[in-house]
């Protein structure tokens, strides 16, 4: 039987107070099970970002549950956060360090062992060995996103957050880091929630996805069966429709 | 809060900061350029105020408020910029999703602005021996208590300052170096707390930096050493700004994290 590895329950985030608050997540649930690849779809502001930041213990949540490896996330979020990892495109590294520096730091905070093999190994996997003695300053979008993925896969987590991972890579690296993070999954039965505004990638890549849209999730499903149920071709209308708030609630 | 503290947690978190300094030029001018100017233009001016025939110590006196001075301001700001560093290059982000703790997060920027101040005074103490020829050093036990003492105000302070930095964010970020300055006229570095207004010195007295200046320059001057009740006073002002500060530091840091600061922060 498959586990869950995330539980999400009634989640709802409120920035602000009074006549000023903002209801980002309305009351969000869903669970993704060991080895899945979970999509998140929505337009900016639907509230994935929301999401992914309580997920990883940036935000806290107005209110809600969320269980990660079967424990409540808030009361054992050191002991839950060793075993995951995140890359997003809106986070950047310490700028003045280099590349590896950097990765060190980071295979410290996650009490990595052998960290020196595991960096080398991770920068080749990535083809960035050359950028090893670099300032994170000094690369380009692609480099440091290239470099982000590096540090989101340095603890080995069972557990991966990618917020558009692949927002600023060029078709060919894009390709060549999809197909890494799809042997990577598979090898590792590695549970992944994924964000991204490429639709083709989140046909690819994502088991199923999660329809998120003022808040609100209106449906999660199969890429087909979305397609299906919706009747459209591809996932670039289903996201359409769903950017234009056409869709009925599940 | 601090169960589950884990050593290596805190080693990465000093040695981010640690390479941040061996990397730029602006923390190792912080260290030792801006208190070695300091120390050089007062060194001066004691050269000349010994020439005039005051008081013998006047000018050890004023030398040794400059260094405790140097000293608190210094411990304090590396403490709010250890805060800023990673605002600045957004990498909040990937440290504080990580299993960092803010135990270990309070720990390792204690240690880190101890190692930071520890270089800084030795070179002060070194300068002032060699190029003034005064060593406070000599003054004993009572120096390594005010020493010590100054320390943990400038950790109190620091957090207190990184407190309103994560309520109110990076547009605040210059009372990293301003919030403090307001204590320099009234907690008498280089004059007694009877020379100001009462209400002034009033208002002085609440702050253990104070005490730590007038027993220093009682020390020197007078050769008296401090007494228990000073000691009393140093001591539990000190704890009880300490615990304000991580209590403050604590609460701006949930706060934070409620506002999702750590995400975007501005």
């Amino acid at each position: 039987m498959t586990k869950n590895v995330v539980e999400v329950k009634n989640l709802k985030k409120v920035y602000g107070k009074g006549k000023n608050s903002t209801e980002a997540l309305k009351g969000v649930s869903f669970e993704v099970t060991e080895g899945e690849i979970f999509g998140i779809l929505g337009p900016n502001g639907a509230g994935k970002s929301t999401t992914l930041n309580i997920l990883i213990g940036l935000l806290t949540p107005s209110s809600g549950k969320v269980e990660i490896f079967g424990k409540n996330f808030f009361e054992n979020e050191e002991e839950i956060k060793n075993r995951m990892n995140i890359a997003t495109a809106y986070a950047d590294l310490a700028n003045s360090l280099t590349v590896y520096k950097n990765l060190k730091v980071f295979a410290l905070l996650y009490g990595v062992k052998n960290y020196k093999d595991k960096i080398e190994s991770l920068l080749a996997q990535f083809q960035i060995t050359e950028l090893r003695d670099q300032k994170i300053n000094d690369l380009s979008a692609g480099q440091k996103t290239r470099v982000n993925l590096c540090k989101s896969l340095i603890n080995d987590p069972e557990f991966l957050l990618l917020d558009e991972p692949t927002a600023s890579l060029d078709p060919a690296i894009a390709a060549h880091v999809r197909t890494m993070l799809l042997n990577i999954q598979k090898q590792r039965k590695l549970t992944i929630i994924f964000t991204s505004h490429n639709m083709p990638e989140v046909e690819k890549m994502c088991g199923r996805v999660a329809l998120l849209h003022k808040g609100e999730i209106f449906k999660i499903d199969t890429p087909d069966n979305l397609k299906k149920f919706l009747e459209v071709p591809n996932m670039e209308e289903v996201f359409i429709k769903l950017a234009k708030g056409e869709l009925e609630y599940d | 809060m601090i169960k589950n503290l884990k050593w290596h947690r805190i080693h990465g978190f000093l040695l981010r900061h640690w390479y941040e300094v061996a990397a730029t030029i602006d923390r190792k001018v912080d260290i030792i350029f801006w208190p070695t100017i300091d120390l050089l233009a007062f060194g001066l001016l004691t050269i000349y105020i010994n020439k005039l025939n005051f008081q013998v110590g006047i000018a050890g006196a004023i030398l040794g408020g400059l260094i405790l001075w140097t000293l608190v301001y210094n411990i304090q700001r590396d403490i709010t910029i250890s805060l800023l560093e990673d605002a600045w290059s957004r990498n909040l982000y990937n440290l504080f999703s990580s299993p960092i703790s803010i135990a270990e997060v309070i720990i390792g920027t204690l240690v880190l602005s101890l190692i930071k101040a520890l270089i800084t005074i030795l070179f002060l103490l070194f300068v002032t021996a060699s190029l003034f020829g005064f060593n406070l050093i000599i003054y004993g036990w009572p120096i390594v208590f005010f020493i010590i003492n100054i320390f943990i105000f400038g950790w109190a302070f620091g957090y207190i300052t990184s407190s309103l930095i994560l309520s109110f964010g990076i547009k605040v970020q210059i009372l990293a170096w301003s919030l403090i300055a307001i204590l320099y006229p009234i907690s008498g570095v280089f004059y007694p707390l009877d020379t100001l207004p009462p209400l002034l010195a009033g208002i002085a007295r609440i702050f253990p930096i104070s005490h730590i200046f007038e027993g220093l320059r009682n020390l020197i001057l007078n050769n008296i050493t401090p007494g228990s009740e000073i000691i009393m006073i140093i001591v539990s002002l000190n704890i009880a700004y300490l615990f304000l500060g991580i209590l403050l530091f604590v609460t701006g840091f949930r706060n934070a994290k409620s506002r999702g600061w750590f995400i975007h922060p501005s």
